[in-house]
């Protein structure tokens, strides 16, 4: 009785092809930090592997090295100098790898699958902050075998974003509780989610002026998102939208696809959401206005990430679940796509 | 009947909510407390239970219709909490459990214990589309804030007879995966699917007496020495370095990107060389094709309710079940567990 994505084609919306693209899953997707001259992405995978191309001006892919874990990968997350990447994985701990080197080390353990890692570098420490679903939080010096601080969560971690000096974790049943790592990382505050359903992913976003974080884009199963600021003196600055969503085939009512990733442009302050329905789409939060939406592609969008400068948006294509394990083909390729977007994103003239 | 002590406040954020689902057109609609109440409201400053009914048919028609991941927990209420008894599992974590116990040869088990949980979730959802008497105090309960036991049955027959022994049971409301008790897997009774997986290597077992910091201040210093706690941290391993697996790069051709629309080009320096490169292979995939292609879990129809299973027999009741039914609201720590019968629920 689903609607299938069949109607979709492979890339109808002429997107760069990243080359010798993972064999399962694309679960996690980041560009490296503005710190490494080159445009490094890496991406994690159900396959266990974690890949890392170069991205070269013209758009070419080269792929630069791999590294395994013993469980799929959950997360990846840089080191803000560029010389490491982080990898979470169901196996219960994470693993820094070295690039240069091409080395891993374990640097962190859970006690179940780690859902998400991530670099926190403040000015006066830098460590690496894990969430589990094991229903912690714990941050990491990585050269302690002992989390140098750990904190519970109400539930399982399912979403984490991190942006100095705001950190905020999505849990299961509806949970979300921000973070404040000025000093040493204390809960600051817990907030009721504005969304009805299962969380599935968090994105932080700055003010505009001061270019501090002030708020986040919230995603859930139920094909909508939320904006929320931290403190707002105005409510109706708050506000939840549709997406991701089609005209159904059942009588009129919707097909709602899950919101699998969010992604702020690091310069324009705009978003990208990819679904379940196999579409990305641009957004103007500000202007409460779509900027562009596009054609499904025949499989579901897992993962979306910019670079550094906003130059370059890539998105991750393949299974993602969301169907269950009916729908699964492993014979079916996955895929990750580049676009030059900056034009693109640019917010409406106001 | 109406209660009185609904405020101005909980009216007008149930309107909204109500108005939420009417537009389906609108790509931004607002969800917020200052929208104006709509016209229709035949009492001014109450919810009537009818309103939270529909409400809830609303929202609950729209996911199971609209094919949307149905193991998830649900607020039909702003500010309000889930409704007892459904809880979240995501996409990842029923993954993991296929994939794990395909490296484990359980396969069918872990197919037909998904199956299962999700009957009955779907039957769960569906129940709140009726309008018993359970769901409406339940949700008059929910909107009043209260916390509330799960109102569905445990005794339908999903196929497990005790739910206690469900792994995934233990997932939502424990530690997940790594349950010890008896689970559906009768193979292997004393582990759980996710217990058989390889252990991580604690590789800091021995490590622990080393702490770095232990001659040391905590990594979290109250002053502000912005020195990182990576003494090499600077140092930039992208440099010249013939060891590096970066170290390829070469000045040369730097045509003009198609990325490059900003003022400078970030992606100079970038050489032709390397084109066949590509990864290591992985030497095992563990997770290749899956065999055995499971029945469609997703195919039942979300509307053929089977009401025999619903409503609980007379008999079952218990004198003090019967006057909790009976009474016209539930009281905190006296609401029946099994569902009412039948007879009670018109």
């Amino acid at each position: 009785m689903f609607s299938q994505l069949g109607s979709g084609s492979a890339n109808p919306n002429k997107d760069l092809e990243v080359s010798s693209p993972p064999e399962d899953t694309i679960s996690a997707l980041e560009f490296s930090p503005p710190s490494v001259q080159q445009t490094f992405l890496v991406a994690g995978s159900w396959d266990c592997q974690v890949r890392c191309w170069e991205v070269e001006a013209s758009g070419k892919t080269v792929p630069r090295a791999a590294q395994g874990m013993d469980g799929p990968i959950l997360d990846v997350a840089w080191h803000d100098d560029g010389s490491k990447v982080f990898m979470a994985s169901t196996d219960k701990s994470v693993k820094c790898w070295d690039l240069a080197a091409n080395q891993t080390i374990q640097v962190a353990a859970h006690d179940a699958p780690v859902k998400t890692c991530h670099w926190i570098k403040a000015p006066n420490y830098t460590c690496l902050m894990t969430a589990s679903w094991d229903k912690t939080l714990k941050f990491w010096d990585t050269r302690s075998a002992v989390p140098n601080l750990t904190i519970n969560l109400s539930e399982r971690c399912y979403c984490a974003d991190v942006d100095y000096p705001m950190a905020v974790v999505g849990t299961a049943d509806r949970g979300i509780c921000l973070y404040t790592l000025e000093g040493k990382p204390a809960e600051f505050k817990r907030i009721e989610s504005p969304l009805k359903h299962q969380l599935r992913c968090i994105a932080i976003f700055k003010d505009k002026k001061t270019k501090q974080p002030t708020g986040f884009a919230l995603g859930s199963v139920e094909g909508r998102v939320a904006i929320q600021y931290v403190n707002t003196a105005n409510p109706k600055d708050n506000f939840t939208f549709k997406c991701h969503r089609s005209a159904g085939t059942t009588g009129g009512y919707q097909d709602i696809y899950a919101v699998n990733d969010i992604a702020f442009h690091p310069m324009h302050g705009t978003l990208a959401t990819v679904g379940s329905d196999g579409s990305f789409s641009f957004w103007d939060k500000d202007a409460r206005t779509k900027l562009k939406s596009t054609e499904s592609l025949d499989q579901p969008l897992t993962k979306c990430a910019f670079n550094h400068n906003g130059q370059i948006f890539a998105y991750a294509v393949g299974y993602d679940w969301s169907k269950g394990h009916e729908h699964f083909n492993p014979g079916k390729k996955n895929y990750i796509y580049l676009r030059a977007c900056y034009e693109e994103l640019k917010p409406r003239p106001t | 009947m109406l209660p009185s002590h609904i405020s101005n406040r909980e009216y007008k954020i149930a309107n909204e909510l109500f108005r939420s689902f009417n537009s389906q057109n609108t790509i931004f609609e607002l969800r917020t407390k200052s929208n104006p109440p709509p016209q229709q409201q035949s009492q001014q400053n109450v919810v009537t239970d009818e309103q939270l009914l529909n409400q809830v048919q609303s929202d609950v028609l729209a996911a199971l219709k609209g094919g949307m991941w149905i193991l998830t927990c649900y607020a039909p209420f702003k500010e309000k909490p889930i409704i007892p008894g459904l809880h979240d599992l995501s996409p990842e974590e029923a993954r993991l459990f296929i994939y794990e116990a395909k490296a484990s040869n359980n396969i069918d088990n872990a197919i037909s214990y998904i199956n299962n949980h999700l009957k009955e979730t779907r039957d769960k959802y569906e129940q709140l589309l009726k309008a018993t008497p359970t769901v409406t105090n339940l949700l008059r309960s929910l909107y009043q804030g209260e916390t509330i036991a799960s109102p569905f049955t445990s005794n339908q027959n999903t196929g497990f007879g005790n739910p206690a022994t469900s792994i995934f049971r233990s997932a939502v409301q424990n530690t997940p995966f790594q349950n010890a008790s008896p689970s559906i897997f009768n193979q292997a009774p004393n582990t759980s699917m996710f217990a058989s997986q390889t252990e991580a290597k604690d590789l800091f077992a021995q490590a622990a007496n080393q702490n770095v910091f232990q001659q040391s201040q905590s990594m979290f210093p109250s002053q502000d020495t912005a020195k990182s706690i990576f003494a090499q941290a600077t140092q930039n391993i992208f440099s010249p370095n013939t060891q590096s697996i970066f170290n390829t790069n070469q000045v040369s051709n730097q045509s003009a990107g198609i990325f490059a629309t900003a003022n400078q080009n970030v992606f100079g320096k970038l050489d032709n060389a390397q084109q066949n490169s590509t990864f290591p292979q992985a030497p095992v995939n563990v997770f290749q094709k899956s065999e055995n292609p499971p029945s469609n879990v997703f195919s039942q129809n979300v509307f053929s309710t089977n009401e025999s299973g619903v409503y609980s027999k007379m008999e079952e009741l218990s004198a003090q079940d019967l006057e909790a039914f009976n009474s016209l609201s539930f009281k905190l720590g006296f609401i029946p567990e099994i569902a009412p019968p039948r007879e009670l629920c018109n």
